[in-house]
C-alpha cells in the first residue's frame, strides 16, 4: 500500500535553462548505524523558495548543515552555488546566509559589536540594509546578546544573515518557539529582502502554513527520506482524498498513485497523489462501490498522509 | 590581516574571564609583598627586605599559576567554543578555518609571552630589592628556570590545545593536556635522570630538555591545527 | 484580499481572482497603479514569485497593463473583463456546491430550490 520514495523532477520556473543553485545527489548522513539523511536528491533553481517540511529528527537541520559545509557527508554529493560542498570556502560562504534554530552568537557581544564583527569579516556587507533591518526588528544596538529574547535573537540572526547580501539563504526552523507577532515580523524581513534580490531560499519548518505561503516548491521529509518534492501550487490541486463505500468480500479496487489508504467498516478513504476525474468514473463503475466523492485536503493532511502511508 | 585582527579581538573578548583570572593570580605576589610590608611582621627587617621577600615568595606562586593558566587557555580555545556552540556562528563567517586557527594561536602567543615576561618581572623586582647581606637571593630571570618556565608552559599549552581540537569539553581537554604533559615529564625524568645530580647548576641550561619538549610541543600544536582545519563539524 | 491556505486552489490563482474581484468591486479603478509585487507579497505574506506569477496571468488576460519600470496598471475597460472573470470564478464555486449536492443524490429541482433558499437567507442577512 505504501509508496516508494517519490522523486519528481519539476521545472521550478516557466523559463527554461534556469541556473541551478543547489544540486543534491544521493546525499546521505549516518551516525554509526543511524541514518539521519537517506539518499536525498534534489535540485533547486536560482531565485526559488523551497520549503522543507518534516517532524523533529526528519533530517532537515542535518541536510542544511551539510549544505552549509558544517557537517561531513557520509555518502553522496551536493553542490551549492556551483561549488561542491566539500570545497566551500570563504568566497562561497560570503554568498550564503544561514539562520539556525537557536543562534549561538557570542553572549558577551552587544548587538553593535555583533554587527561590527560580521561587517569586518564579510566583504560585501550592506550597511543600509543592516540598519534598515535592525530598525524593522526594533533591535537596540546597545543591548547585549545575552539579554535578548528568543525572538529577538532569531531576528538578529536574520539581520546578520541578510546584511551581507546572500545569494542563498538557509533558514533552519528559525521561527520555532517564536510568538506569532515575532514570527510575522521575521517573515516580513525575509520577504522584504527576498523580493529585492534574486535570492534562493530554503526554509525548514514545522509550521506548515508558513511554508505553504512562502515556498515555490515543497519537500516532505520523514526519517531522513524524501517522501515527495512537489510544486506548492500543484500539491493541493493534485492530491485529493477519495471517499467511497465498498460493500464486497474481496479487497476494494486499488487506485494508481495511492499515498495512503484506510477504512472504517465499509467507508474507504484513499489519498491519491495525482488525482484525475477519470479515476472517479472507473471507481464508480467497479462492483460494490457506491457513494464516491472527492475531498480537498489541507497541506497538513497531505503531509500526515504521506507520513502515515509510509508505515 | 584585517580578519585576523578582528578574530583576535574576538578571542580576547571571549577569553576575558581567563585573562582577569590570570592577571589577578599573577598580581598576588605584589599584593602579598605589600601586605607583608605594611603588617611589618619582622620589626628588625627593612621595608625593602620585606617587599623583596614577599615578591620572591609570591613569584613562586605566580610561576605555578602561569603554567596552569597556559593549560586552561589551550583547553579553552577550541573546545570552549565548541561546548558553547559558538563555532556554528563563527564558521558561517566567510573566513577560512586556517585564519580562525591562526588568530587563536596569535592570541595565545601574545598572551603567553606577556605572562612569561610578567612572571619574570615580578621575580626580578624581588631579586633587585633583596639586600644581599641578608642571604643569597635567587636571580630567577638569569637562571635556566626562566627558560624552563617558557618551555614547560609551551608544552602544557600544546598538549591541551591538541586535546581541545579533538574533544568537545574544555575541562576534559585540560585534564587530557595535563595528563599528556605529565607523561612527557615522567619520560624526561627517566631519560635525563643523570642531569638532576647535585652537580646540576641553576645557571646553565640543560638543552636536552628543550630538545625533547620543544619538538613535542610544536608537533602537538601543528597536529591540533591540522585537526581543527580538517574537522568539518563545529 | 486574503489568502486561504485551506483551499485547494493554488495561491497564485487566489491572488488572480482576488485582484479581479477587487477591480470589479472598484477597489482599483482603470488607469490606477496596483501594488508592486513586493508590497503585495509582504502584505499577503506570500512568496514574491507567486505574486509575480499572478500578475503575469492578469497581464495575459488583459486586466492589468505592465509598463516598464513604472509598475502594473489597471487596463481600460478592465472592470468589464474582470467582472466577467470574476463571474467565472463564482460559477466555479457554485459548481463545487452542485457537485456535492449531486454526490448526495439530489435532483436538479432540489438543487435549484436549495440555491433559492440560500439566496434568500443571504439577502436576509444583508438586510439585517
Amino acid at each position: 500500500m505504501s509508496t516508494v520514495t517519490q522523486t519528481e523532477t519539476i521545472a521550478m520556473s516557466p523559463k527554461p535553462m534556469v541556473p541551478i543553485d543547489v544540486e543534491i545527489n544521493g546525499l546521505t548522513k549516518a551516525y554509526g548505524d543511524t541514518i539521519v539523511v537517506d539518499n536525498l536528491s534534489l535540485s533547486i533553481a536560482k531565485g526559488s523558495f523551497l520549503g522543507l517540511i518534516g517532524a523533529n529528527g526528519a533530517g532537515k537541520s542535518t541536510t542544511l548543515k551539510m549544505l552549509a559545509g558544517m557537517l561531513e557527508t557520509t555518502r553522496g554529493s551536493a553542490s551549492v552555488l556551483g561549488t561542491p560542498i566539500e570545497q566551500l570556502g570563504p568566497k562561497e560562504l560570503a554568498r550564503i546566509g544561514y539562520v539556525p534554530d537557536s543562534h549561538q552568537i557570542y553572549r558577551w557581544m552587544t548587538i553593535h559589536e555583533a554587527v561590527w564583527f560580521c561587517r569586518r569579516l564579510n566583504p560585501n556587507w550592506n550597511d543600509n540594509q543592516c540598519a534598515e533591518l535592525l530598525k524593522l526588528f526594533r533591535l537596540d544596538e546597545k543591548k547585549k546578546v545575552k539579554s535578548l529574547s528568543k525572538g529577538m535573537l532569531a531576528k538578529l540572526g536574520l539581520a546578520l544573515a541578510l546584511s551581507h547580501e546572500p545569494d542563498l539563504l538557509f533558514l533552519d526552523e528559525p521561527m520555532s518557539g517564536l510568538d506569532p507577532i515575532a514570527s510575522e515580523e521575521f517573515l516580513d524581513g525575509v520577504l522584504k529582502t527576498v523580493s529585492q534580490r534574486d535570492c534562493t531560499v530554503i526554509l525548514s519548518s514545522h509550521s506548515i502554513d508558513d511554508v505553504q505561503r512562502m515556498s515555490d516548491s515543497i519537500c516532505l521529509l520523514h526519517e531522513g527520506k524524501m517522501l515527495a518534492h512537489r510544486q506548492t501550487e500543484n500539491i493541493l490541486h493534485d492530491t485529493k482524498c477519495i471517499r467511497f463505500v465498498y460493500d464486497g468480500n474481496a479487497e476494494p479496487p486499488t487506485l494508481p498513485s495511492t499515498i495512503r489508504s484506510r477504512n472504517d467498516e465499509r467507508e474507504w478513504l484513499i489519498t491519491v497523489e495525482k488525482f484525475s476525474p477519470l479515476m472517479l468514473e472507473k471507481l464508480a463503475s467497479s462492483p460494490g462501490v457506491s457513494c464516491v466523492s472527492v475531498e480537498d485536503m489541507t497541506l497538513e493532511e497531505v503531509y500526515k498522509d504521506y507520513v502515515r502511508g509510509q508505515s | 590581516m584585517n580578519e585576523i585582527l578582528t578574530l583576535t579581538w574576538k578571542e580576547y573578548r571571549n577569553n576575558i574571564h581567563l585573562l582577569v583570572f590570570a592577571i589577578s593570580v599573577l598580581a598576588l605576589p605584589i599584593i602579598w609583598a605589600t601586605s607583608i610590608t605594611l603588617l611589618n611582621a619582622r620589626p628588625e627587617a627593612t621595608y625593602a627586605d620585606m617587599l623583596a621577600a614577599g615578591m620572591m615568595f609570591g613569584s613562586v606562586g605566580s610561576i605555578i599559576f602561569s603554567q596552569f593558566v597556559m593549560l586552561c587557555l589551550g583547553g579553552h580555545l577550541i573546545a570552549g567554543e565548541r561546548g558553547g556552540r559558538t563555532f556554528e556562528f563563527l564558521f558561517l563567517q566567510p573566513v577560512s578555518r586556517r585564519t580562525i586557527a591562526l588568530s587563536k594561536l596569535l592570541f595565545a602567543f601574545v598572551w603567553s609571552v606577556a605572562t612569561w615576561l610578567l612572571v619574570g618581572f615580578i621575580a626580578f623586582c624581588g631579586y633587585m630589592l633583596t639586600n644581599q647581606d641578608n642571604g643569597p637571593a635567587f636571580d630567577f630571570v638569569n637562571s635556566s628556570f626562566f627558560v624552563e618556565v617558557a618551555v614547560v608552559g609551551l608544552l602544557l599549552f600544546a598538549t591541551s590545545w591538541f586535546a581541545s581540537s579533538m574533544l568537545n569539553n574544555s575541562v576534559v581537554s585540560m585534564c587530557a593536556g595535563a595528563f599528556a604533559s605529565t607523561c612527557v615529564f615522567i619520560f624526561l625524568l627517566l631519560v635525563v635522570r643523570d642531569r638532576f645530580e647535585p652537580t646540576f647548576s641553576f645557571y646553565e641550561y640543560d638543552w636536552t630538555r628543550i630538545l625533547i619538549m620543544f619538538p613535542i610541543s610544536v608537533t602537538a600544536i601543528v597536529a591540533g591545527l591540522v585537526r581543527f582545519i580538517k574537522r568539518k563539524s563545529p | 484580499m486574503k489568502v486561504n491556505l485551506k483551499s485547494s486552489k493554488p495561491i497564485f490563482q487566489q491572488i488572480v481572482e482576488g485582484m479581479q474581484s477587487a477591480i470589479a468591486g472598484g477597489v482599483y479603478k482603470a488607469g490606477e497603479r496596483v501594488p508592486s509585487t513586493r508590497d503585495l507579497a509582504i502584505k499577503l505574506k506570500v512568496n514574491p514569485n507567486t505574486v509575480q506569477k499572478a500578475y503575469e496571468e492578469l497581464v495575459r488576460s488583459g486586466v492589468l497593463v505592465s509598463m516598464r519600470n513604472r509598475g502594473k496598471f489597471v487596463a481600460k475597460r478592465a472592470e468589464h473583463s474582470a467582472t466577467k472573470q470574476s463571474e467565472l470564478a463564482i460559477a466555479e464555486a457554485f459548481r463545487n456546491g452542485v457537485d456535492i449536492a449531486r454526490a448526495s443524490g439530489l435532483t436538479n429541482k432540489k438543487i435549484k430550490e436549495l440555491l433559492d433558499r440560500v439566496i434568500k437567507a443571504s439577502e436576509g442577512k444583508a438586510i439585517a
